[in-house]
């Protein structure tokens, strides 16, 4: 059953995979080819393309979350709602099988990682970070991933929910504005589900391939 | 009796305002092996019953029961048990014809791959070719290949010639009744090709404006149906031994008219001498005919 779901996602997915992929391997080799002479040049260079890793990630998660059910709904779900298994598993599945792509795409980003930092030589007291940054990569790709599944899998209702809170909270910081008030809601929002703890914490660490 | 498909009093509404579809306390028994035509003009709510049968849609109120399985409750059960083809193609179509029958197999644990392989050429279907590029025709025989090869108990099928060539519906009506006389299922099937159901079905059920309107065995269907000629009928004709579904003057004839009656039997024909009256001509209606006059009464203001 994994099987066969997991093939139908690759068969409606695989050039996006395949674009995801080869981009997965252009990053690293494309910060680290003719790398500059000095230590500061070369974390810069480093830093200026290991912007593009969450980029990415966010991409990874963002496409394949979306390509999931697009079959289904397309087909209104009459077809995977008349399959004798029960709808959570069904969605178990088809959720597995978007992780098992993400985490592809993540392999690919780890060994394009690993092919450019090969017999680099690098000046003392710079290493590389191939696996932590293939790591990160891949824990962000799944976590998108998972929001964006959740999401799609909701109903309208669900969505309307979820752009109504959002539309509600850019009305809210325009009010907050309009009186005059110094409270950002937005930014607040943000920093705290971006720094340590919150739920996107891995999109603000470090994402070099190269560091101290 | 046991009845593969039992609905008590099934009300659903496509939302809460006053004339919003509804179905209304539907009330269907579906028995065990029966090949049961599901009739109705455009709207009546065939394809919305048929879809509360398989957990698609949740009942407002009222039971459903689909091989003893309570639905929605155990629908996954049911489903594993049931073959269902719905109006409109459902198959994901970036898949092959090989990968959507591989697919569909995964899922069904009494799948027979040797009589899916044996339809596959029957039917003519391509292996590799892609559901997008299917004709009309290929994807109705597909979706028949699938919900046989499954080996269900009860097949539901939602018009499952709705626009085929007469060629690919005598194939696929072909197989079905194969599959129904080796297997004994039970089949379920809405058409508003009245004569296609007359040929192959034994029970007949009438939905009308979201209400079952007629449910009886195809025979007693037809044969309680007919058009009488009658002269000298009286004005009003007072307590009759059947029902008068329609009465119309004859053509050129202003002392003739024109009776649809139902629950006609031969001897009820003494009936008219008894009111001064004279039978001239019985005539039986096929069951499109009878469909139709049914409706008409159905719709007929009541006086």
């Amino acid at each position: 059953m994994f099987r066969q779901i997991l093939f139908t996602q690759w068969r409606w997915g695989a050039p996006l995979m395949v674009l995801l992929g080869i981009l997965a391997i252009a990053i690293p080799v494309g910060a680290l080819s003719t790398l500059p002479v000095t230590p500061s040049g070369i974390l810069d260079r480093v830093a200026f393309w290991g912007w593009l890793y969450p980029m990415l990630a966010v991409l990874t998660g963002l496409l394949i979350g979306t390509s999931t059910w697009a079959a289904d709904h397309r087909g209104n779900h009459v077809y995977a709602l008349t399959l004798p298994v029960p709808r959570w598993y069904y969605a178990l599945l088809r959720y597995g099988a978007g992780v098992v792509l993400t985490v592809a795409v993540g392999v690919v980003a780890w060994i394009g990682a690993l092919f450019a930092t090969s017999g680099l030589d690098l000046p003392t007291g710079l290493q590389t970070f191939a696996g932590a940054v293939a790591v990160r990569f891949l824990l962000t790709s799944v976590l998108v991933y998972s929001v964006v599944f959740a999401m799609a899998s909701g109903t309208n209702r669900t969505a309307g929910w979820i752009l109504a809170s959002l539309g509600g909270l850019i009305l809210a910081e325009f009010l907050v504005d309009a009186f005059g008030s110094e409270v950002n809601i937005l930014e607040t929002l943000a920093i705290l589900a971006g720094s340590a703890g919150g739920p996107f914490a891995l999109f603000s660490g470090t994402w070099m391939l190269v560091a101290i | 009796m046991t009845y593969a498909i039992e609905t008590n009093d099934l009300v659903w509404s496509a939302g809460r305002r006053a004339n919003a579809f509804r179905l209304d306390e539907v009330n269907l028994r579906v028995p065990q092996g029966a090949m049961y035509g599901f009739l109705g003009p455009n709207g009546a709510g065939k394809t919305t019953t048929i879809r509360a049968l398989v957990g698609l849609l949740r009942p407002k109120s009222g039971r459903i029961r689909v091989l003893d399985h309570e639905i929605p409750r155990d629908i996954a059960q049911a489903l594993s048990r049931v073959g269902y083809v719905p109006e409109r193609p459902h198959l994901y179509p970036s898949l092959t014809v090989a990968e959507a029958i591989r697919f569909h197999a995964a899922f069904h644990v009494r799948w027979d791959q040797r009589w899916a392989d044996d339809l596959t050429t029957q039917f003519g279907l391509d292996r590799h070719r892609r559901i997008t590029a299917l004709s009309k025709g290929e994807i109705g025989k597909l979706m028949m290949l699938l919900a046989m090869a499954q080996r269900p108990e009860v097949l539901i099928l939602d018009e499952p010639t709705d626009g085929l060539d007469p060629v690919v519906r005598r194939d696929v009506m072909m197989a079905l009744i194969e599959y129904v006389a080796e297997h004994d299922a039970t089949v379920f099937i809405s058409s508003h090709l009245v004569h296609e159901l007359e040929r192959i079905c034994n029970w007949v059920g009438v939905m009308d404006r979201g209400r079952l309107v007629a449910e009886l065995p195809m025979d007693a269907f037809k044969s309680g149906i007919k058009r009488l000629r009658v002269r000298q009928a009286p004005p009003t004709p007072g307590d009759t031994p059947f029902v008068v579904l329609a009465r119309e003057a004859s053509d050129g004839l202003s002392a003739s008219e024109v009776w649809v009656v139902r629950g006609w039997q031969a001897p009820m024909s003494q009936w008219f001498e008894g009111v001064g009256a004279s039978l001239h001509e019985v005539v039986d209606l096929d069951l499109e005919e009878g469909y139709v006059e049914l409706l008409r009464t159905f719709r007929r203001p009541a006086a």
